[in-house]
This record gives C-alpha cells, structure tokens and sequence, in this order.
C-alpha cells in the first residue's frame, strides 16, 4: 500500500508544482517578505517586529492560499480530464488515492513554504534579527495547520466542484480561526440571554466540527515573549489534534469518494 | 474448473442523474461470461450500456444489482484488478510526463521493482509502435498516439485479461491494422481480450465470441458462426453493354438495379433468381462483370436483432451514462 | 496587401485608439479621487473599528494588523507635528487598537504613552495605558517604569513611587536602577527610614554592582537625614519635658527617656541606645550599633551638632549641600564675569544678574526652583542667617571654607559588611 500511496503522492507533487499559481504566490510572498523592510522603517524603531510578522504572516498565507486554490482544483481535475480513470482501474484502494493526494499536496506546500521561509530566514538576521527556536517552531506549526487546512480542501474537493470546495475551504479556514473565541463568546452570551439555548448547542456544535486553527498560532512567543512558548508536550498535543483532524477529513473524504462513480 | 476470465450475474446500474430526474436504467440485470484465452466483443448502439458494463467490470462504477467477477475475484475488490488491464475510450494522461514516465509511473502502482519498470515501459512503448516518442511529452501527442499509450499502460501488469473500450476510435488505417494485430497477438500469447466496438468489421474479423447489448440488456450472445445464419441476403450481379430494353426486364426480375456509367449493377433474392437474371443477360447480349453472394453480416444480423428488440436508436436508452 | 488584411489592420489601429482613449479619464479621474481624499479632513479618512471587532476580522493575523495600526499611527502623528494647531483626537483610540490587536507586544505601551503625554498632554490616557499593558504583560518592568518616570516628569513623586515600589514587589528580574529611584524619591519625599532601609537592602544584597556607589550615596544621605531628624525631635521633648536643655549633642546623646510603648516597668535608657534600636531595623544590629558608637560623628566624617534654629544637623551633609550651592553660584558669577567683563564684587550682584534673568524671563526652571521668585540668596545649608557671610568671594568666586573634600566625603567607602566595593578582579 505504501508505495502505491508515495507514487501517487509523488506524482501529485509534480503535478502541482507544474501550477502557475503557485509560483505567483511564492513570488508575491517573497514581495511581501522584501517590502515589510521599508514598512519597518515608517515603523518607529521597531523594524524587526514588522519583518518577523509580514515573514510568518506571508508563509502562512501562502500555505493557506496553495490548499485553497491548488488543492481544491487537484482533484476535480483528475475526474474532469478523467486521468482518474486509468488509476482507480488499477488494483489502487479510494482511500489510497485520497491519501495519495493529500500527501501530495502537502509536500507541495511544505516546499513552497520551506522556499519562502528560507527567503525569510535569510532576510531576517540580514537586518539585526535572531533566528530562535520560538521561530522555527512558528514556522513549522504554520505547516502543520496547513496541512489541516489542506485535509479539509481534499474532502470538499472530493465531493464538489472547486469553486465550491474553494469557498466552503476558504470558510472552514475561517471558521478554525476564530473557532477559539467561541467559548468567550458563549459566555458573553450566557451572562447576556438566558434564553438562546439552542444558540448555545449550535455554537458548541461549531466549536468542536470547525478545527481549532488558533492553538497553531506560535507567533506571539516568536515575535514578542519567548515565555509564552508551549512546552514539548503540549506541542506534541497540539501536533495531534491536527493529525487527528486530518485523518477525520480524510476519512471523510474517503467515504465520499467511494461511493463516487467515475 | 477455472473460474472464467470475467463473470457477470444480474448486474445492474440504475443512474440517478438529480433531484427532478427520473432514474435512467444502465443496465439492467446483465448475465455474462467471457471465458478465458477468447477474444470477445461487445457490440451496442450509443447508450445501449457497452462503457457502463466496462467501468463496473473494471472498479469505477458500483453497481446497484448483481455481483462481477475478475478472474474469480470480485470486481468490487481491488485486488481484482491486479490481473487486469484496462484501456479507457479516449484516454487521459498526465500531460507533463513522458510517455515513458507514464508507463513507469504506473507500473509502480503494480509494485513492480524500478528495473523491471524501466524494461517494460521499453518494452510496451515498442510493441506499440511508440518508441520513437518515448521521450516525448503526453500533451504533445496526437491521438493515435493517446490510444497507442492507451493500450500500453492497460499491458504495463502484463494482465491475463484485458478490457479494452472502443480501441479503434480515433485511429487511421495504418492504427487499426496495428491494433488488430495486437489483440491477435495477446490471444496468441493466451490472454483474454474483451472490447467493445462500434466498428464491427473488426469484431467480426477479430472475436471468437460477442454480444450484443440493447438499452442495458443483452440481447444476442454466443460465437460468432452461431449467431449469424448462413443464409443467404441477396445476389450481387455485375453486367456490362447491357441495352435500355434489356435493363428495364431485368430491373423488373431483380431486387435493385442501378445504372454506374457503363456498367448496371443487379441485385437477385437468391441464387435461383440469379441464375435467372445472368441467363436472361447473356442470351440479352450483356457481358457479366461479377457475381458476388453476400450472407449475413454482423451488422445485419446487428440492426435485425435491434429491430426486433423493439425501437430504434433514437428512442429509449439516452447517451452513454456515467461520463 | 489584400483587402482583408487592411481592414484588419484598421480595427486594431481603432481598438488601440480606443483603449488610449479609455486611459485618459481613467487617470484624470482617479486623480481627482485622490485630490478630494487628501483635501478630506484627515479623520473621516481613519475609520477604525473597535480594537475586539478587528481582532476578529483579522483571522489570527493580529500581530500583523497591529502593525498597520501602528504606522498607521506613526503617520498620523507625523502629520500633526508639522501642524501649528494639532489636536491628537485619534491618538489614544489608535493605540488602543494597537495594544487589542496584539497585547503582548510590549513598544506600543511604552511609546504610546509616551506620545500621549508629551503631544496632547494627556497624562491620564498614557497612564491607563501604562496600566493595561502591565495587566497583559505581568513579567515587564519597562511599562511600570515608564510610569514612574511620567509620573516623575510632573513631579507627581507620590505616584511615581507607588509604580516603582510595584515594580520591586511584582516584577521578578527587574534592573537595580528601580530600587535606587525610589531610593531618592523617598529621600526627597522626606520618608528617610524607608530610604535607608532600602539602601542597606540593596547594599547587602550586592546586586548591580554598578549601582552600589548610587546605594551608598543614598544609604549614608539617609542615615543622616534620618539621624538628625531623630535627634531633633529628641531634643524638642528634652525641651517639652521641662528642665535644661542639654549640652551639645553629646549631652543630648546621653539624655534618658523611658521608650515609649514598654510599659512604666521598663528601665530608662538613653538617646543613644534608644536610636540603635530605632536604626535596628533598617540597617541590622551590628551596623546600627557601630554607627551609635560612633556618634556624634556623622556617616560623612564630620559631627552631628546644633544648629541656630535648635535643631541638630549633619555638618557633612550641611557641607555638601553647600558645596552644591557655591557650584551653582560659581557658574552663574562665571557668566556674569564673562557678560560684565569683571568679577563679581559682592553676592548681591550675583543676585542682580539672577533678577535680570528672570525679568528678561531667561531664569532656569532649576534654578528658580532654588532661589525663589523674585530670585534670591537661597538659606546656607546650616540654617544660620549669617552663614553666607562666612562664605568668602575671591576673585568673583565663592571659595568653600576650609574643611574636608566634597568629592572624597561623597566616595569615601562605607563601613559596612558587603557595602564596601569588591576588590577589582
């Protein structure tokens, strides 16, 4: 099963490395990187503060934007121009293929995101910043959240077209991030209404479907207070909730596909 | 006993397009048996079912009724397929990759070592007549050359059954006869080849066996010699230097009569009327070009067969399902 | 060239007059916009949305959007200096948002502040600030500083000791220099018990070496603040209990009171004793009890004594003081030399020359501090009326009288275990 997965995977990380897309957002990222400089310097004395943010924010972006516009497209090509049909023929499981994708695609972005982190990485202690632990770390959990990111465009894809997937990815994307104020705002609404409690079980429902993006925020202890780094084990915690949240969507989409007929 | 190469009992697939649609039947309750070492063909009018039979045999289409089986195997099992070789209607490939590359990257799906995959992909790339292109970017090919790749990748497991879906389409004269001889070859290698085809010249020429599918239904099945009678359709006369006179008489005896420069052509309803027609001619002073008997072709028997099964083309079954 | 091909030619020649033609209003236009946006009061131009609403917007890109809030602030603020009449309406909300949006970043509540105090002069905001970003950031001792030091700059010393004495209880890792402020805001504030405690704290502890000479200026400054004010009031109740008043401040040292609040059974002791047992506390017993051996002898190697006006004075600390005031005069004579061409012949010119500066409106704010409005010959250090008459003018200077350096009293090392500074490795 493992090689038929990596040569799937394989060949989807050649296919979407061939999309233009792509490099349009490296570049642009890499743009941004360059230009936070001069932002840095309307910025009263704290340049690298704005370096190190516009840094994390364009690779996390762009690792956003790659799971939404090429990751959603992927499959919905395959089974448009049919290149579907001479794989699934071969003795290659649904889930193998889903796998295969999604593996892909996140070697995809965990490239591009390398690329452009190394630009950064660069750029940065050019004008006076370290490079700590706390940053990598914030760059790798970047990852890790787009690797869940891209597990949810691989379902959506998986079941609809990609200007749908593209936008209920964009939303669910959305949705993560702001999934960890939702228990504040429960209570706002508790101390406020006493009425609304189905209000309350939809938001609870929504707190647990949408993926909690927030906890792989690492920036605030890269870019402000190395204190507020998590310890290893919480780490190692949060790197499961994504693993356990990709596998659901893969499972997920797994289901959908099989019942697909092609 | 072995099982038989492809097996199907009461198979069904009943599409349900939408909301609003009503459920269009694929195929409905499909009994089929393709024993192994044949070369076997499937014969339908456009929608009759022929692509949806294949994509269940081969895995890409669930049915809603009914088993299949690949050699034994269930055809919903992907297992099934790893002794199977399946050849797409107008097949897609990724258009980055090399004819070789594709090849290869299949063969890795198979598990095949990196050694061997590069001797087949040699191989297979030669026997189908596109070594000159191995190297040769997919998106630069032609269509012929999509069929040829077509068929070498459904061979890159060296299967013992291959499904191939109208091998023909697309191809020129110089195509075919090569695809011709290629399916003979697999026969002659002791592999089964079933495919489906419009062109039915070639399943005559080529299968032992076929069938012939009507709005998801089979509707004939068996050798070839079997289904088609030996009877006779019609006398095919050729004369030359034939006056107006002795046009007009023996237009009257004969079925058809048509008048091509110099020369008339005749059509008797049996030998007897034949014999008839070339007396009257010669002792008229005509010269006899030709005489041919056709029998019942494939085709023949094809449109009867759909005649009698009730409807034309353009009723019942809409177009091929599935796409 | 066949027709066709001409009439090609002609449609595109007319589709790129076309699309020229498209272009010019589209930038005459957009310059337009542009003209009316400028001319717009800058502030219908800077809509913000609540710090919590933007946060929300942002998708977890807060530190980002701070960012731009930030410059965003730099840029208004940059406009506005060049302004005659600037009013900076928007400056508190925009640092508001800057803070919400990303409370961990520590520059925006200490510049913040510091803009809000300085431009609008609105030391409340910059204050509250101040204190919302200690609340997020607990552990930073920059934000509580720069409190005290508002509150410093306004003379508000009170407030501006209760920030630094915040520092010192709830911010672990905090530099020395907090301690040795409020070293000298509890000095000036006339809380000298406080003060020496706190300096033979920091002394003992031996911590910021750098800061050590700063704690033994204080430490000894406290100590004979402290130590005259105590010997004052002692004399006063020797002079409120009735009977003679005694000799000297070594009669005064031997004078017996009954310490307050132990009872009638317990045994007179004397002021010396009863000031050892005061000092106990602050600076240990073995110190305090040198230091009232010692005594009349002040921590500056001169003696504690009586003063004209009855209450008793360290001559050292009278000394220095002095030694302040004739640098002081001594530059101003230096300036007044150079404007008249001659020496100063008497302090009563020195005086002139400080009244004309002050009508021409040219006196330091310092300096007025020291001599009063309308300027005048500050009080000698001693208290006596007379003590400047003591003071001689030689050669248009003030020449100190004879007695020990000012400088060596100042640096001179104090006896004390660990204050003493560490040998140079």
């Amino acid at each position: 099963m493992i090689s038929r997965v990596l040569a799937l995977a394989l060949n989807t990380f050649r296919e979407a490395v061939r999309d233009r897309v792509l490099y349009l957002l490296l570049v642009v990222g890499l743009a941004a990187v360059a230009f936070s400089r001069v932002l840095g310097e309307i910025s009263v004395g704290d340049q690298l503060h704005v370096i190190a943010d516009t840094g994390l924010a364009a690779v996390s972006l762009l690792g956003v934007m790659l799971s939404v516009f090429v990751g959603t497209g992927l499959i919905y090509k395959e089974i448009d121009k049919r290149t579907v049909y001479t794989i699934l023929s071969k003795p290659v499981r649904r889930g193998e293929f889903i796998l295969g994708k999604y593996l892909g695609l996140v070697l995809t972005a965990g490239v591009c995101m390398a690329v452009l982190s190394a630009g950064f990485l660069v750029y940065y202690p050019l004008h006076g910043g370290a490079v700590t632990w706390p940053l990598l770390a914030a760059l790798l959990f970047s990852l890790l959240e787009v690797a869940v990111i891209i597990a949810v465009a691989v379902m959506f894809s998986a079941a609809s077209t990609p200007i749908l997937s593209a936008v209920l990815t964009t939303v669910v994307f959305a949705a993560g991030r702001l999934s960890h104020w939702i228990p504040d705002f429960m209570d706002q609404l508790g101390r406020t209404r006493t009425g609304g409690s189905v209000l309350q079980f939809l938001l609870q429902l929504l707190y647990y479907l949408t993926p909690n993006l927030g906890i792989f925020d690492l920036r605030d202890a890269a870019v402000n207070d190395p204190g507020r780094m998590p310890a290893a084990g919480d780490l190692l915690r949060i790197a499961f909730y994504g693993a356990g949240y990709a596998a659901a969507m893969l499972l997920g989409a797994t289901l959908i596909f099989r019942r697909r007929r092609f | 006993m072995t099982a038989p190469a492809i097996a199907a009992r009461s198979l069904r697939v009943v599409y349900r397009p939408g909301l609003f649609q009503r459920p269009r039947v694929g195929l409905a309750g499909l009994d089929l048996e393709v024993a192994g070492n044949e070369v076997f063909g499937y014969v339908g009018a456009n929608g009759a079912g022929k692509t949806t039979t294949i994509k269940t045999l081969v895995g890409l289409i669930q049915p809603d009724g009914g088993e299949a089986w690949i050699l034994g195997q269930p055809a919903a099992d992907a297992a099934a397929r790893s002794g199977l070789g399946y050849a797409p209607e107008n097949p897609y490939f990724y258009e980055y990759l090399t004819a070789r590359e594709t090849l290869e990257f299949y063969a890795r799906l198979f598990g095949i070592a990196r050694a061997e995959r590069r001797a087949r992909a040699g191989d297979l790339l030669e026997r189908v007549g596109l070594a000159p292109a191995a190297d040769r970017r997919v998106r630069q090919f032609s269509k012929g050359m999509l069929q040829r790749l077509g068929l070498a990748q459904a061979m890159v497991n060296d299967p013992k059954v291959l499904i191939l879906d109208e091998p023909m389409t697309g191809l020129d004269p110089v195509g075919r006869h090569d695809v011709r001889n290629l399916i003979l070859d697999l026969k002659a290698r002791g592999k089964t080849v079933f495919f489906s085809s419009h062109i039915l010249s070639d399943v005559e020429a080529l299968c032992d066996r076929a069938a012939i599918l009507h709005d998801g239904r089979l509707v004939a099945c068996g050798r070839l010699s079997e289904l088609l009678s030996g009877k006779t359709l019609a006398v095919e006369l050729t004369l030359a230097g034939a006056g107006p006179e002795l046009e007009r008489q023996l237009a009257a005896l004969a079925l058809r009569a048509r008048r091509d420069g110099a020369e008339l052509h005749l059509a008797a309803a049996d030998e007897a009327a034949a014999d008839e027609l070339v007396r009257r001619a010669v002792s008229g002073g005509a010269a006899v070009r030709s005489l041919v008997r056709t029998r019942e072709s494939l085709e023949d028997y094809f449109l009867r067969v759909r005649r009698e099964a009730g409807g034309s083309g353009a009723a019942g079954g809409a177009g091929e399902g599935g796409a | 060239m066949p027709a066709w091909r001409v009439r090609r030619r002609l449609a595109t020649a007319g589709l790129l007059a076309g699309l020229a033609a498209a272009i010019v209003p589209v930038t005459v236009l957009n310059d337009r916009f542009d003209a009316r946006r400028r001319a717009a009061p800058p502030e219908r131009v800077l809509y913000l949305p609540k710090g919590d609403t933007l946060k929300f917007l942002c998708l977890g890109y807060n530190g980002l959007a701070a960012d731009m809030v930030w410059i965003r602030s730099a840029m208004y603020v940059g406009r506005r200096l060049n302004e005659r009449q600037a009013k900076y309406e928007w400056l508190a909300k925009l640092f508001q948002v800057t803070t919400d949006l990303d409370p961990h970043w520590k520059r925006p509540y200490r510049v913040g502040a510091l803009l809000l105090s300085a431009l609008p002069e609105d030391d409340e905001r910059a204050v509250a600030l101040l204190r919302k970003g200690l609340d997020n950031n607990p552990g930073d001792w920059e934000i509580p500083y720069r409190a005290a030091q508002l509150h410093m700059l306004r003379g508000r010393d009170r407030e501006a000791l209760k920030w630094l004495t915040l520092i010192s209880r709830t911010v672990p890792d905090h530099p020395r220099v907090v301690e040795a402020t409020r070293e000298r805001l509890l000095l000036d504030g006339q809380d000298h018990a406080q003060a020496l405690a706190l300096a033979a704290q920091e002394l003992r502890a031996g911590n910021g070496r750098v800061l050590d000479s700063v704690n033994r200026l204080n430490y000894r400054e406290a100590l004979a603040r402290l130590t005259a004010a105590e010997l004052t009031a002692w004399r006063r109740r020797c002079a409120a209990a009735g009977g003679a008043q005694p000799a000297g401040v070594e009669g005064l040292l031997a004078a017996r009171f009954r310490p307050s609040g132990r009872g009638d059974g317990a045994r007179e002791l004397t002021v010396r004793d009863l000031l050892r047992m005061r000092l106990e506390p602050l600076v240990g017993d073995g110190e305090s009890a040198d230091y009232c051996a010692r005594l009349p002898a002040d921590p500056y190697g001169m003696r504690f004594h009586v003063r004209q006006d009855g209450a008793v004075g360290s001559e050292g600390l009278e000394r220095i003081e002095l030694g302040r005031l004739v640098r002081t005069c001594n530059f101003h004579l230096g300036k007044f030399r150079e404007l008249s061409g001659r020496p100063a012949r008497t302090l009563d010119e020195l005086v002139g020359y400080w009244r004309e500066l002050d009508r021409r409106g040219r006196l330091p704010k310092g300096l007025a501090a020291i001599v009063g409005h309308p300027p005048r010959m500050p009080a000698h250090p001693d208290g006596s009326p007379r003590g400047w008459g003591a003071v001689e003018l030689r050669d248009g200077l003030l020449v100190m009288p004879p007695g020990p350096d000012v400088e060596q009293m100042l640096s001179a090392p104090l006896a004390m275990p660990g204050a003493t500074p560490a040998p140079a490795r």
